[in-house]
Formats: structure tokens, sequence, C-alpha cells
């Protein structure tokens, strides 16, 4: 049940519009993987599965399924079948019957694909359901309905389309431990679009999409680590960002001196800190890269992260803050001066041409790392 | 979320309906109105000429005169009766819904079986005469007489059914909730109706009275039926017109359809933005 | 208590619209069924089916089949352009919405005798067979009612739905069939309902266009009633053009009621 999908350079824009919703994508995604789709609203998420649907015609690009072309298959021959944000069930059949519906479509005489459903409605854990009417279901319940629906149709990819996203936060950890059952036992390829960061860490690779590119495709870590632009590390959250400005060696910032091979003269960049990589030191302690003072804090699970207001440095302008996660049970200083010692950051900077961005890595140890190139996806 | 090639699907979904509709009606307001101005001749040159205007004017005036009058009375008295009878079964325990069982009987009946029921209810020598023990002679004349009682009556009657049920169909889904809700705000059962009731009822009121008073006056069957020769509403008097030996009597026929199509679309093109300003006002 | 007076009070008021509700039909329900019935009795002196047996000769059953081809034929006709243009504007299909509606509500205001007398020549020019004419009519009548049933349907359904079942693998052919048609049976149902009830109930259009050659329940109705003395014999005309749609309401009413008790039944 498991195909080997690819999109080659994929392009679409809607009717009337000034922008492509897609520009060149380029993916893919081997057998039973799953791909996490993520991105602000109007990035071409959605689009993009529908493109691979089959709902949606390319203007420009291929879409491949194993070794043929699917630009010229209807949506219903293509072997894909998708999950909606709405579970939309069929309100005038049973739940047996809405989970039979591929078979049935495919011709198989009622009863045997009322038998091959049950299975899928076991793997969803609703076989006491079976003669239920969808509307005596609960949404969670809906939503289960609806995946062995999809899983019933036996698809060499399934696309998932935000299903879970209507959910409250408990029954989503239960849906996500249904779908790690589901791919143990069936092994789908699965494109998954989400915006819950927490779903697309399920996912064995990522792909960030802005403005309709794919601005990077990689697994969820390097992800973090290594973010391709501004605009993936604001999507994965945690990222503080201050102004550098280019000097000998590097680049200056509220937070000291940062190393940089090739810094460009005359061009700010923007370096970005991630908050488990800070910490909160005293003020006077000689490591630490710069003070100021905690303004707030918000929580993260068990621990709190603190905004402190760096004080301002000759080369900093205006004012900057960082985030800095400290330790689990540590209440944040709040309103107290402290000073931030930071152990990794990254660079980024604005290239010339058209919003591309180079990165330099930098490590506090020394040893630095460039790699000026955008990530692409691995292929 | 507009489809691509949405839109065009869209346009072949109306096409058919919109083309049956436009084809059929411009072709008969444009022949009614070519006849009436002389333009549509069943013989003979065609002049224009305000010839069958004027020679059906004078009775023009009388039929209007009269179709304004049936179809006033008519929408008057079923906008309340039917308005009231909604109003009742809304608040009537599920247990008493049986109440409702004569509205679903009024409702596919034919105009013109309302009307001979009517004859043989209202007439003298009628049930309502006999249960009432009155001579023929002493009954009022209901059926054919000066005014257009039976008519009236009729229409009323089978129209009633149509507010009712057009009203139920659009309140009893959101009522209760919203009722619960003024109650809650410590509103009574009269402020209830007032502030509440009514004002979701309006305009599903409206545009059925709408539809009452347009159908009542473009009508035929009920005053040919219960009606006298004179008055005769517009409909009665296009036909006996058009239907004439004397066939100059065309364009006569055709000027009273045109008046006729006239005054519905002025009562139309007057009431419509009434019906949207009460819908928007939920 | 005052719930107890509420009470008293809406079956008081219940009684008069019962009664005005019912009581025209009392007379010719009484008609129906009299042999003799002359003034001033209030019930028949004499019970029989003579109406009927007159109707019987006057050709009610051919009558009555021509009114039942009629209204299948409009219902037919007005029921699919209906459903179509109420996908179209339910789902805000097109930008056109507004200026197709108008256009589709538009027989409204349009008496049926202008139409009929407008057409007349042009349809005998056209040679167009009197029946199709009225045909046509009657359905540009029925539109407006099948339509708007037809829109508020789809405005309740989710379009995804179909999309949802071509994504599992089924046609378009077989998405029409197993969901869009039962999804929208009962507004379909309700919509031909009101169509063919257009059809069977017309006379103005049938009297001037079918030709006088086509006698339906109406046209035979109209005949009689015009007359005097013919009592029984209009109303079983009338009782006979009522029964058989109260029959289809009445039978609608209690599927739904066991439907609705059926389901009651399933085990959760």
């Amino acid at each position: 049940m498991s195909g080997d999908l690819r999109l080659e350079s994929v392009g679409f824009r809607y009717p009337h519009r000034d922008r492509d919703a897609l520009d060149a994508v380029t993916l893919g995604v081997a057998p039973a993987h799953l791909l996490a789709v993520v991105g602000p609203s109007g990035s071409g998420k959605s689009t993009l599965l529908r493109v691979v649907a089959g709902l949606l015609r390319p203007d420009r690009g291929e879409v491949r399924l194993g070794d043929r072309s699917l630009l010229e298959v209807a949506p219903e021959r293509r072997g894909i079948s998708m999950m909606f944000q709405k579970p939309l069930l069929f309100p005038h059949l049973d739940v047996l019957d809405n989970v039979a519906f591929a078979d049935r479509a495919a011709g198989l005489p009622r009863a045997r694909a009322r038998a091959a459903a049950r299975g899928y409605l076991d793997v969803v854990h609703l076989a006491d359901l079976a003669r239920s009417r969808p509307r005596e279901l609960s949404g969670g319940q809906e939503q289960r309905v609806a995946l062995a629906r999809a899983l019933a149709a036996r698809p060499q990819v399934l696309l998932l389309d935000e299903p879970f996203s209507a959910l409250d936060p408990e029954l989503r950890a239960t849906m996500h431990a249904l779908l790690d059952e589901v791919r143990a036992a069936f092994a789908p390829t699965t494109v998954m679009v989400t915006h819950d960061l927490a779903e697309a860490a399920m996912a064995d690779t990522v792909a960030v999409l802005d403005e309709g590119r794919v601005v990077q495709h990689a697994d969820i870590d390097t992800l973090y680590r290594r973010p391709a632009s501004i605009t993936v590390a604001r999507l994965l959250g945690g990222f503080s960002e201050l102004v550098g400005t280019p000097v000998e060696g590097g680049y200056d910032c509220s937070l000291g001196f940062v190393p940089a091979p090739s810094p460009r003269v005359g061009e700010p960049a923007v370096v970005l800190v991630r908050q488990e990589l800070a910490e909160v030191i005293d003020e006077h302690d000689p490591h630490a890269a710069a003070s100021g003072l905690v303004v707030g804090s918000t929580r993260a699970g068990t621990r709190q992260v603190a905004k402190v207001e760096l004080d301002p440095t000759p080369h900093s302008g205006p004012t900057a803050s960082v985030l800095v996660e400290l330790p689990p049970g540590v209440p944040a200083p709040v309103g107290r001066r402290v000073g931030v010692r930071v152990t990794g950051t990254l660079v980024h900077v604005p290239s010339l041409s058209a919003g591309r961005e180079a990165r330099a890595d930098v490590d506090r140890s020394g040893e630095g790392a460039v790699d000026g190139a955008l990530v692409r996806d691995r292929q | 979320m507009t489809v691509p090639g949405g839109q065009r699907r869209g346009l072949v979904l109306l096409a058919p309906a919109v083309a049956l509709t436009t084809m059929v009606t411009t072709a008969a307001v444009g022949s009614v109105l070519l006849t009436s101005v002389g333009l549509l001749p069943l013989f003979g040159p065609a002049t224009a000429s305000l010839q069958g205007f004027q020679a059906a004017a004078p009775d023009l005036r009388v039929a209007s005169r009269e179709s304004l009058l049936i179809a006033t009375a008519s929408t008057a008295v079923a906008l309340v009766v039917g308005l009231t009878t909604a109003l009742l079964l809304l608040r009537l325990a599920p247990r008493r819904r049986w109440v409702g069982a004569p509205l679903a009987a009024v409702l596919p009946v034919p105009h013109l079986v309302g009307a001979a029921a009517m004859g043989l209810l209202l007439s003298g020598g009628g049930m309502l005469s006999r249960v009432f023990g009155v001579e023929q002679s002493a009954w009022p004349e209901l059926v054919g007489g000066p005014w257009p009682v039976a008519v009236v009556a009729e229409f009323a009657w089978k129209e009633s059914a149509f507010v009712a049920v057009v009203v139920l169909a659009s309140t009893s889904a959101a009522l209760p909730d919203l009722s619960d809700a003024a109650r809650m705000l410590g509103a009574g059962a009269r402020q209830r109706l007032l502030r509440v009731t009514l004002p979701l009822a309006a305009p599903a009121a409206a545009a059925a009275s709408l539809i009452v008073f347009l159908y009542t006056l473009g009508s035929y069957e009920v005053a040919w039926l219960l009606g006298r020769a004179y008055p005769e509403p517009l409909p009665v008097m296009a036909y006996r017109l058009y239907t004439s030996i004397d066939l100059a009597a065309r364009p006569q026929a055709a000027a009273t359809a045109v008046t006729a199509i006239g005054l519905s679309v002025i009562a139309a093109a007057a009431t419509l933005p009434l019906i949207r300003r009460l819908g928007a006002a939920r | 208590m005052s719930t107890r007076r509420a009470a008293l009070g809406q079956a008081l008021a219940a009684v008069p619209l019962v009664v005005w509700f019912a009581l025209p039909l009392a007379p010719i329900v009484l008609w129906a069924v009299a042999a003799q019935w002359a003034w001033p009795a209030v019930l028949p002196q004499r019970w029989g089916l003579t109406g009927w047996r007159e109707a019987g000769a006057a050709g009610l059953p051919s009558a009555m089949a021509r009114s039942t081809l009629l209204g299948l034929a409009v219902a037919c006709l007005a029921t699919p352009l209906g459903a179509m243009a109420g996908r179209a504007l339910g789902w805000r299909l097109t930008r056109h919405s507004g200026a197709a509606s108008l256009v589709l509500l538009a027989p409204i205001a349009i008496p049926p005798f202008a139409v009929a007398t407008g057409l007349d020549t042009l349809v005998l020019r056209a040679r167009l067979p009197g029946s199709l004419a009225v045909v046509l009519v009657l359905s540009v009548f029925a539109l407006p009612y099948t339509t708007y049933i037809l829109r508020a349907a789809h405005t309740a359904t989710d379009p995804d739905l179909e999309l949802q079942a071509r994504m599992l693998g089924a046609a378009p052919r077989y998405v029409l069939r197993s969901i869009t048609i039962p999804v929208l049976r009962p507004a379909l149902v309700t919509a031909a309902a009101m169509a063919f009830l257009v059809g069977w109930s017309d006379y103005v259009v049938t009297l001037v266009l079918g030709g006088g050659r086509l006698v339906t329940a109406p046209m035979l109705l109209a005949s009689s009633a015009s007359g005097t003395g013919n009592e029984p014999l209009v109303a079983a005309i009338s009782v006979a053009s009522i029964l058989p749609l109260l029959a289809v309401v009445a039978g609608g009413v209690l599927v739904r009621r066991g439907r609705r008790a059926g389901r009651r039944e399933v085990p959760a």
C-alpha cells in the first residue's frame, strides 16, 4: 500500500490571482514515509494537497506515483485517498457503509464490502459503532471513522489536510497515537498538512512552504537546528531575533560579537538565538555576553521562558530582547536584572538576490561552519 | 471558496432553467406588449396605436380597482389568519400538533376546487345558509354579489394555509433557543411575542404576503367561478376580450394583460426592498 | 396555574382555526356521497354515489389520467432544472447569483393568463403541440418553487461531501447515484411534489394553450361547476382532485414517522 510520490517543479496559480499559489515545488516522499507540510496561512499547503489529489491541475511541472505520471489521471483513479479537516461522513449511510464506501465504489458487493470494512473499523477501535449513524457520533469518533474510511480505500498515498485541528488537545493526542498504530500496521505513504508542530514532529520529514515555495525540506531536528530562513524560524517558534551589524570578522549584536566567515559590509543580518541555548546567569558573571532586565515570562510545559530586555549597545540599535528557557521548576526572576549567556547562535544574511538567505552556523566552541546554500530536499 | 472551474460549472448548471424562463417570459410579455399597441395584429398591417388601451380604458379602471380590491383583501386576511395559525402551532405542545392536520389538508387543494367548495358553502341554498336556516332570498349575495366576498374568502382560506406553512418553516427551527434566551432576560410571554417571535417571522410573512398578493392579482379561475360579470377583475376581463368574436378586441385583451403585468411588477418592486430590509434586520 | 389557563386559551383559539380550515371542505365531502340533499336539510337526505356515476360518464378517469400525466411532465422538467439551478445558487458557484435568481423568480410577478394569451398565437404559428406548450409554460411557473427548495437544500449540504467521495475512488456518475441524490432526496421529493401540484391544479394555461382538447380534471370541474344543479358531480370531481394528493401527503407523514420510530430502536 505504499507508493513513491514525487512532485517535480510544480507550479499553480488560481485564476484571477496575481501570484502563484505554488512555485517550482519539488518534493519526494519515499514509500511508507510520512511527510508533514507546514507553513503560514496562504503558503499553499492545501493547494499542494489538492494538486496531488488531482482536484487541481498544475500549470507546470509533474506529479508522479512510482514511475507513472498522474497528471492525466482523474482523482478517483489515482490510488490516492484524502481526509479533510471536517470528517465529511455521508449522513445517509451508517458507519459501516461509510467505511465500506470505497469498496462499493469499486464494485464490490455490499456484504463483502461491509465485512472488509469491519476490519478497518477495528483498527480505529470503533467496531461497536458499526450500525450507528454519523449524527450520533462525537467529533473524535467521526474523525476516527473518517480515518478508517480513508484506509479502507487501500490507497498508495494517504493525504491528510489538517485532520485533527478541530479536536481538543487530548483528543488530538489520541489521534496521534492512532496514526502511529495505523502507520505501523499499513505503512501508507502519507502527506499531512498541519499547523501543529507536535504533529509535524511525528513525521519522517517536514517541508516548509512559504508563498508557494518550498523553503526547507528536512527532518524536524534539522529544522530546529538549522532553519533555512527567518520564516522557518518564526514558524517553529522559540527563536529570538537580534539585529546584527557587520564588522570585521563577524557581526555585532546586543549579545556581543558573533564571528562569521564573510560578513557583507553594509548589510545587516539577523542573529537567531534558540531559547534553549540561552541561559540566565548573574549579572556580573564574566561569562555573560550581555545583561538586561527580565520583563516577563511565558509557560512551556513545566518550564518558564523568560523575556529579557537587553541593555542597549552601540551596535544594537533600538531595544532588543531575548527569550531564555529556564530549567524545569525554576521561576522567572521578573523585574530583576540578569546576565545572559549563549551557547549557540545562527546568523542569517538577507542576500541581494530575491530574498534568498545564506546561513552562517556558528558554534561558541569556535568551530564555526558556514553553509551558504539553501538546504534542498534530500534527493 | 470558489472552486476553480466552478464559475463555468455554475453557469452551465443555471443555463437550462434560465434559458427556458427567459424564452417563455420574454416571448409572452413581448407578444402581449406588441399586441396591445397594435404591432402584432392577427391580420393586416402592423400599425402602432394606443387603440387597445383607449378602447378598454374605462373598463380597465374598474377592473384594476376590482383586482386590487380582491388582492388587498385576500392578502390581508390570509396574512392575519396564517400568521395567527403559525404562532398558535408554534406554541402548541407536540401532543396537540394534530391541530395542524387540516392545514396540511388544505395545501394540496387546487384553487378551482376551492372555488367550487366555496360556492357550495356560501351560495344561497349552500351549506352555510342551511346551517343558519336562512332562506335563499334572505341570504346575502356572497357568490356573484356586488362585493367579491366568496372570491376573497376562497383566496384567504387557501392562502392562509400557505402563509402559515411558510412562517412555520422559517421560524420553528430558531424560535425555541431565541425564546429561551429572551425568557432568561426576563421577557414575559407578550414581550416575547412582540420582540422575538414576530420579528423572527416577519421576513417570511412579508415574502409570503407578496406572493399571495401577486397570485390573487393575476388569478383567473376563482373570480370567474365565484364572481359576477361586472365588475370583473383584470384576468376575467382579459379572457373575455381574448375569446370575443370581435377580433378587434384582441388589442384590448392585450392591453388588459399589460395592465395586470404592470400592476404586479410595481407591487413586487415596491415591496422587495422592504422584504430585504426585514430579512437583513435579523 | 397560568400554564393551565394558557393551555385552555390555546385550545379555545385552536377551535375556530380548525373550523376555518376544515369547514369549506365539508360541503364537497358531503355532496360527494349524497344522492339527494335538498334545501333546507343540513345533512344529505339520501346517501349514494350519484355524483361518481355522473363523473364516470363525464370522463373523470381519463381526465384524471391526463392531469396525472401533465403533473408528472411538469415535475420531470421543473425538478431537474430547478435542482441544477438550486445547486449553482445554493453553493454560490457563480458571481451572477443575483441576476439569475431574479430571472428565475420573475414568473411569480407575471399572471399566468397573460403568459398563456400572449403565447397562444405564437404557439399556433410555430405549430407546437398544445400539450407541449402547456408543459413548458407550467414548468416555468413551477421553477421558482423547485429552485427555491433546492437552493435551500444545497445551502444546508456540504459541497465537500462529493469531493470526499471522489477522494475515496468514486467516479462522478457513482457520486451522483450514491451521494448527491440520496442526500438531496427529501428536497427533490418536495420540489417534485410542488411541481406536480402546479401541473395538476392548473386551469387557465390548459384552457388557453391546450386548444380545448386537453381535458384535465380542472377543465372537467370548470365545465360542471359553471352549470347549475350539478352539485354531486362537482363534488365527486373535487374529491377526486384532492384525494390522491392527500394520500401522498398522509403517506409521506406516516413513512417519516415510521422511520423515526425505527431509528430509535437501533441499539446505540
